[in-house]
């Protein structure tokens, strides 16, 4: 039936060097997440171009490296590439032209059938929050453990926390459209972390709301972050990025044009 | 096992559009009651037929002038087919025990006596062993001087127009019966394949989301393919539903009435508990392959 109903986890993944070619991938696949533990970068862009078609440039020639448990911001204006940089992350798209690298994995090599292995250790977040419309609350959180074949008790146990940490706890029965922008999007964090997902990635989450909510929804990501989750956010939130103060990478018609640490939108013109 | 999750997202989906599930449903009912009525409409007449085939026996009507050398050699000829496995049995028939046979028929014996002699042929009758060769036992023993070829079928008399007609609507049933259902079944396939394909579009965004948080294919698959499969299912119980209450409602009165034609032969058809679990599979198969063919179209990977 289902390759859903074999939950057997593989820890030898871990140990194994990247170069050796899988022989019976099914097996090896840890079913919750394909990213690599250890000290490597989160993400390694090597070169990275992206072309839409034979013209359009949405990456050019992009490099860049990202630690495990760094927080970063993902600035630049409109159409400069910033959810290109986010969709290579997740394998929506590959690169035409580089490597990307996600968690010790060269995407350009994963097959396309192993995706759904890659993404169940990546949490996303978008600015339209993408929740199932027909389901209450605590149904969409429990998707995603629904997903990586989590047993019944444990997603009974798991999704409850999640959302007394994002502050849903009274909320669980309700649609999603009766919840308020802001509450929205703390569901679908809730559902982004609630595997421990070890890298998080937020493409303008907080593009819809208000700036008192978006200052909420950044907290919460601050403290997925404290947690040791890697995450990057892409955003248009001048105020937002001056005020925390951590690693910038702007970009600019698709090219890498900054890249510092405790940073704020712009660099300050003296 | 994740069945439980499937089977609750595929119920979920068949709420939420419930009228194209419920013209689903009502196609496959349609096209697995006629399925219904064909079956044991073919099983009779194809069981019919057979013993129609038992019946017809081959006569060789043997010449009143034949030689005794004559007719051992027809005799030796039958046996020779015997040994080959075409003849089953057969056996001499006098021109007295004609007679005698006749007698035993006729309701008015007395016109016999106007008869100055007796003007039945001896005969072999000859029972074969497969009927639809009838025609090649008739050819192995024709030419032979002892048959009397002023009779009916030149001295060969075998039912060959019966059997061939009752063959020819057998198989008249078979071919439309079969191209009907092969249609129906098509169609009950694309009802269900296109109420899957807007169950697939209303859900797309669904999907997509699905996709986004690390579900497999086959995970974003089995509830459409179990909805398919519940579609397919509901509508075959709804249709021996149907067959039942016209088998207790029309077709078994009509036996009743008609007890004489049938009670005394041994044509038999299907029973109903079985042609029930036939129909439901085949429902559910319907389903199933519906709701695959379009996954394989529109859930690409
Ligand atoms: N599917 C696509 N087909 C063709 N061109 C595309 C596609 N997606 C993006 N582009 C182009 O690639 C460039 C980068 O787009 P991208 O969506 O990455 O920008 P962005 O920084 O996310 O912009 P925004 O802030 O408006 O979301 C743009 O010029 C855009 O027009
Ligand atoms: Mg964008």
């Amino acid at each position: 039936m289902s390759t859903d109903s074999d939950t057997e986890l593989n820890s030898a993944e871990e140990s194994r060097p990247p170069e050796r070619p899988t022989r019976d991938p099914e097996r090896r696949i840890d079913r919750r997440s394909l990213l690599r533990a250890g000290d490597g970068p989160m993400v390694i862009f090597e070169g990275v171009t992206k072309r839409y078609g034979s013209d359009v440039l949405g990456l050019d020639d992009v490099s860049v490296s990202i630690d495990a448990g760094e927080f970063v911001f993902l600035v630049g204006a409109s159409g400069s590439g910033k959810s290109t940089f986010i969709r290579l992350l997740i394998k929506e798209l590959d690169a035409s032209e580089g490597t990307v690298t996600v968690g010790g994995r060269d995407l350009g090599k994963l097959r396309r059938n192993k995706v759904p292995y890659l993404r169940r250790g990546i949490g996303c977040v978008f600015q339209d929050f993408k929740l199932l419309p027909g389901r209450n609350i605590y149904e969409n959180v429990a998707y995603a453990l629904e997903v990586t074949g989590d047993a019944p008790r444990a997603i009974r146990r798991k999704v409850p926390e999640i959302l007394s940490l994002t502050g849903l706890a009274d909320k669980s029965d309700r649609l999603p459209d009766e919840l308020s922008g802001g509450e929205q999007q703390r569901v679908s964090i809730a559902r982004a972390f609630v595997n421990h997902p070890r890298l998080l990635i937020a493409d303008e989450p907080t593009g819809n709301l208000d700036p008192d909510t978006s200052i909420g929804i950044m907290q919460l990501l601050y403290r997925i972050n404290r947690t040791g989750t890697t995450v990057v956010m892409a955003t248009h939130d001048r105020e937002l990025v001056d005020k925390m103060q951590m690693r910038v990478i702007a970009l600019e018609n698709g090219r890498l044009v900054r890249d510092e640490r405790k940073a704020s939108y712009a660099t300050v013109e003296p | 096992m994740r069945l439980s999750f499937f089977f609750r997202e595929a119920i979920r989906s068949i709420r939420s559009n419930v009228a194209i599930s419920v013209a689903a449903i009502v196609t496959v009912m349609i096209a697995v009651f006629i399925l219904g009525t064909f079956i044991p409409s073919y099983l009779y007449v194809q069981s019919a037929v057979n013993q129609e085939k038992s019946r017809l026996d081959i006569s060789v009507y043997v010449a009143d002038a034949a030689t005794d050398a004559q007719v051992t050699s027809l005799q030796g000829s039958i046996t020779n087919l015997h040994s080959q496995g075409l003849v089953k049995s057969y056996v001499f028939v006098s021109k007295q025990q004609a007679l005698q046979r006749l007698k035993s028929e006729l309701s008015d014996q007395s016109i016999l006596n106007l008869l100055p002699n007796n003007p039945l042929p001896a005969s072999f009758d000859i029972i074969p062993n497969d009927p639809a060769k009838d025609a090649q036992i008739a050819a192995a023993l024709r030419g032979n001087p002892a048959i009397d070829t002023t009779m009916q079928g030149q001295g060969i008399n075998y039912a060959a127009t019966t059997t061939n007609r009752l063959l020819s609507v057998a198989k008249f049933i078979q071919y439309t019966g079969f191209v009907l259902i092969l249609i129906l079944l098509i169609a009950a396939v694309l009802l269900i394949g296109n109420t899957i394909r807007l169950s697939i579009f209303a859900r797309r965004r669904e999907v997509e989301v699905m996709r986004l948080v690390g579900a497999t294919n086959w995970f974003i698959r089995w509830p459409f393919v179990i909805e398919g499969i519940i579609c397919g299912v509901i509508g075959a119980i709804a249709s021996v539903f149907a067959l039942y209450l016209a088998k207790v409602f029309i077709v078994e009165p009509w036996i009743n009435n008609n007890t004489d034609s049938l009670t005394k032969s041994n044509v038999s058809t299907i029973g109903f508990g079985s042609l029930a679990v036939i129909l439901i599979l085949a429902g559910g198969l319907v389903g199933a392959f519906g709701s695959g063919v379009t996954l394989r179209r529109f859930l690409k990977v």
